[in-house]
């Protein structure tokens, strides 16, 4: 059996916001409660199985932490609404050995509580609760893991390979923690895929091209054709000038 | 190693080292994902140089 730690942990992001290092406690909740269904006659309690209820998610004891694209600014302006989650909780995911590991992602989460604690003689501590609306992803796979990567950057060397065809569809998702522009103007991601590791890859689907002055985003997106092949990589393509890069992570699922 | 016209977005080798090209864009392609490439319909090789004009020179002048 494999035992995971906490330096085990990859990262967590919420919309375009990398909470990993502010992060130190993290609780994720699948409610599923049981319908009580005992019936006349009979001693001892039955139930039946409950519909599932939600996913809920909590972070206590993190740090208040005011830097761009950190913890305060996660909470106070993280759009309403439905935002992109990925949770990539255990295997190591960070640098090269990332590409493949499980993670956990949503296009549902809503933040529900922010909190901050202040007290004499401590850090200054903020704790955040979120709900997702709708389904989660509990096996997406890592296409590319969370670093920085300059412009006309490819994960084919560090491919995903997902074990077979699909043929159902499925969906993926992307974040993108940061984004230094220079004189570049917009940047497209895209899934490829194959049918060798080491063939050439071909745009499969294309996520919403992010435009300057963005300082990141996420975005979920259902894949465009059934069929994708065994193999996936992503491309990060800037367009005009140059000098661009982005820290970014793409994983996809399929059905 | 070949020329060709990327006909998709695509990530491919060149000179061993994995480089992405747009539809359109002219790329060195490794020999070993030619074949493949070209049956997958993501490559077109490149159309050849155009020859220059031939130089009018007069003679006496």
């Amino acid at each position: 059996m494999t035992r995971y730690s906490s330096a085990d942990f990859g990262f967590l992001t919420i919309g375009q916001y990398n909470l990993t290092a502010v992060t130190t406690k993290l609780t994720e909740t699948q409610a599923r409660e049981p319908v009580p269904s005992t019936p006349y006659g009979v001693t001892a309690p039955e139930f039946l199985p409950g519909i599932m209820r939600s996913y809920e998610m909590a972070a206590s004891d993190g740090w208040y932490d005011d830097a761009t694209n950190s913890m305060n600014a996660a909470m106070v302006d993280l759009t309403a609404g439905e935002n992109v989650m990925l949770i990539s909780s255990y295997g190591n995911s960070a640098p090269a050995t990332g590409v493949g590991k499980t993670v956990t992602a949503t296009d549902g989460v809503q933040k529900t509580k922010y909190t901050r604690d202040d007290a004499v003689g401590d850090y200054v501590r903020a704790n955040f609760e979120v709900v997702v609306s709708g389904a989660v992803d509990i096996n997406a796979k890592l296409v590319a893991e969370l670093v920085a990567r300059d412009d006309a950057a490819t994960t084919a060397a560090t491919y995903l390979n997902w074990g077979a065809d699909g043929a159902a569809g499925g969906r993926m998702y992307l974040v993108v923690t940061d984004i230094t522009w220079d004189t570049q103007t917009s940047l497209t991601i895209a899934l490829q895929d194959c049918n060798t590791s080491d063939g050439a890859y071909a745009d499969h689907t294309t996520f919403t091209a992010i435009a300057s002055p963005a300082t990141g985003g996420s975005e979920m997106k259902i894949l465009e054709h059934d069929a994708i092949q065994q193999y996936t990589c992503a491309t990060f393509t800037f367009a005009g000038g140059a000098g661009g890069h982005c820290t970014a992570a793409v994983a996809v699922v399929y059905d | 190693m070949s020329k060709q016209t990327a006909a998709a977005g695509i990530s491919y080798l060149s000179g061993g080292e994995w480089k992405v090209a747009q539809k359109g864009d002219e790329i060195d392609m490794d020999d070993a994902q030619v074949e493949d490439a070209a049956e997958r319909g993501l490559i077109k090789e490149a159309p050849a140089p155009k020859a220059s004009p031939p130089v009018k020179r007069e003679v006496g002048k």
